[in-house]
């Protein structure tokens, strides 16, 4: 990890994906302190905090595995952390609030041990949470749970976080929770960050093809720039839209497969229908032009039939282009 | 007819085992019946207990205070032995936690014999022989420490309370101490059980001022009348009695260190 630089806008929620071995969880850890930098400075709210240790950062952690402690129960997990000064009053009070609002009041007398993978979570939250931290880390929270629940959790978690206000950091490699979940997307690949917006710009303005490839299914199309601030592409001529590439004439058009929709009164192209995937709402398409042109379509048909031919027309006026020498 | 798997075989099991058990059982319960006979020898008239107790009372004591000395001795230096080989392994680590381990398979009185020789200067030295005892006890507070340790994920649970504003003191005390009671518990026990009645170490480097109970046993046998060896006997396994049972308590565990679903 080298040369990282990020900004986490306070009282948000922050998304950090990429793959496995892209050094994301690396960056919590640093952030929480449990991990100190070689060389480089940590900043909370413009304080440097890179030789503060975690146990005085006032953070609120959310583990992969939950680290829950065994001997202890629901109750004395969740106010572990309450600061010592406290009065008993206080502690009490804090510690119901967390109980009630994680929905763990009749629970409070069970050990870890005693609890469903999901309750498990729920505490681990509620443990973090009790010491109202200024800043929530969770490190792939819902990646220890089956695909049902944590479907489930992602809602609930996506309201706890737009009412809780807290500057949140959460780490992923679930490209659908980073998409659900963020303000702000950072991407990483080994040790560094490629893009960080929202995810709506990541996924229509990614910067490279790494980016555009990790956030949903890409057509990537060879095109030509012309001088008029054009492209021209083997079916047709369209606008650029701002930002890209204007290195080389030769780049790659980004084109998602719900751009296209059926019309067989004025088509850019017409494909040969190779396989076809029910999704529910639409069919995904795999397709091949009379000109050899592969692509990928989402079109909400009725049915579709192999080998059936379907005209379509490319449903935008400015597309977004890519380096093809870019980071892929 | 329908009927388990393997039910057959487990009858016939169960009765061996329940076989054997008597076979083990007998001979101890004839010593105690023994034990109530009046000793014939030396004109003694009372109990065969009453003079058991009289004669070696000071060895029941010397034993007790050596055992309680070499349990504290051991988890001092057994305790911080495993976190150090769990928490922070070395090259070489794993030979250590082996080498612990090889005292338990040597014969007994070569151990003795090493330490008479080595040691002689020492000799009649309470403390040699808490040293001899621990050779066996120190490995095994260190295995059952580190058999919790490794099976806990402690470095994140350090962790976890860091990130909770808990400094290390607090750490120790709060996760570290807790978590280890019950090994810690269930060590002291089987060390205070093997130096209670350990027998090769005690014997050979027995002084007359300093004679554990189970080399004070040994002479019970040699030479003096049934009756008394029982008795002995019996009072001997008075002591460990409850020991057995604390540390079949203490083995079962209080909480599920498992952190799986």
């Amino acid at each position: 990890m080298k040369d990282l630089d990020v900004a986490f806008p306070s009282g948000r929620t922050t998304v950090v994906v990429g793959p496995s071995g892209s050094g994301k969880s690396t960056l919590l850890n640093l952030i929480a302190g449990l991990l100190r930098p070689t060389d480089g400075n940590i900043l909370f709210d413009g304080v440097d905090v890179t030789n503060v240790p975690p146990e005085q950062r006032n953070i609120g952690f959310v583990f992969q595995s939950y680290a829950l402690f065994p001997h202890l129960s629901v109750e004395e997990n969740v106010a572990f952390g309450l600061k010592r000064g406290l009065p008993v009053s206080d502690r009490a009070r804090a510690t119901e609030a967390m109980l009630d609002l994680f929905r763990l009041g009749t629970l409070r007398r069970r050990r870890p041990a005693q609890l469903s993978g999901g309750e498990r979570q729920r505490v681990a939250l509620a443990r973090a949470l009790a010491r109202s931290p200024a800043l929530l880390l969770l490190d792939e929270p819902l990646s220890a749970l089956d695909a049902q629940l944590r479907e489930r959790l992602r809602l609930e978690l996506m309201a706890l976080f737009g009412s809780l206000e807290t500057t949140t950091i959460y780490v992923t490699h679930d490209r659908t929770e980073a998409m659900l979940m963020g303000h702000s997307v950072v991407l990483m690949k080994e040790g560094r960050v490629l893009q960080q917006d929202p995810p709506d710009r990541l996924y229509r303005s990614p910067a490279n093809l790494f980016v555009a490839r990790f956030f949903g299914s890409a057509n990537l199309i060879e095109g030509v720039l012309d001088d008029s601030g054009g492209v021209a592409l083997p079916f047709g001529r369209f606008a650029v839209n701002e930002g890209g590439p204007r290195r080389s004439p030769g780049i790659l058009a980004l084109v998602r497969p719900e751009m296209f929709r059926v019309d067989p009164s004025a088509p850019h192209l017409t494909i040969r229908v190779l396989t076809a995937v029910f999704l529910g709402s639409s069919w995904r398409i795999e397709g091949v032009s009379a000109g050899g042109l592969r692509l990928t379509v989402d079109l909400a048909l009725e049915r579709v039939t192999p080998n059936e031919q379907i005209p379509l027309r490319l449903d935008r006026s400015a597309l977004h282009v890519l380096d093809p020498e870019g980071e892929t | 007819m329908i009927e388990r798997w393997g039910t057959k075989r487990f009858a016939a099991g169960l009765t061996l085992t329940y076989g054997l058990a008597l076979i083990a059982v007998l001979p101890p319960l004839s010593a105690l019946m023994q034990s109530f006979q009046p000793p014939a020898s030396e004109g003694w008239s009372g109990s065969a207990y009453r003079y058991v107790l009289d004669t070696y009372g000071s060895s029941l004591t010397f034993s007790l205070r050596l055992a309680l000395f070499v349990v504290v001795a051991s988890l001092l230096l057994g305790v911080p032995a495993a976190y150090g080989l769990v928490r922070h392994p070395f090259r070489g680590s794993r030979l250590v936690e082996q080498l612990t381990v090889v005292p338990l398979a040597v014969p007994g009185i070569s151990i003795a014999m090493a330490i008479i020789i080595g040691y002689s200067a020492q000799r009649g030295q309470w403390l040699l022989l808490a040293a001899g005892h621990m050779l066996y006890t120190v490995a095994y507070v260190v295995r059952i420490v580190m058999n919790t340790l490794r099976n806990l994920p402690l470095r994140e649970l350090d962790d976890a309370a860091r990130t909770l504003g808990a400094s290390r003191l607090d750490r120790l005390r709060r996760i570290v101490a807790p978590l280890l009671a019950a090994p810690v518990a269930l060590a002291s026990l089987i060390v205070f059980a093997i130096s209670w009645g350990e027998f090769n170490v005690s014997f050979l480097l027995a002084t007359p001022t300093q004679l554990p109970f189970p080399a004070a046993l040994y002479g019970t046998y040699t030479s003096n009348s049934g009756p008394v060896a029982a008795a002995a006997t019996a009072i001997f396994l008075l002591g460990a009695l409850p020991l057995i049972i604390a540390v079949q308590l203490a083995g079962r565990s209080r909480f599920d260190y498992g952190q799986g679903a």
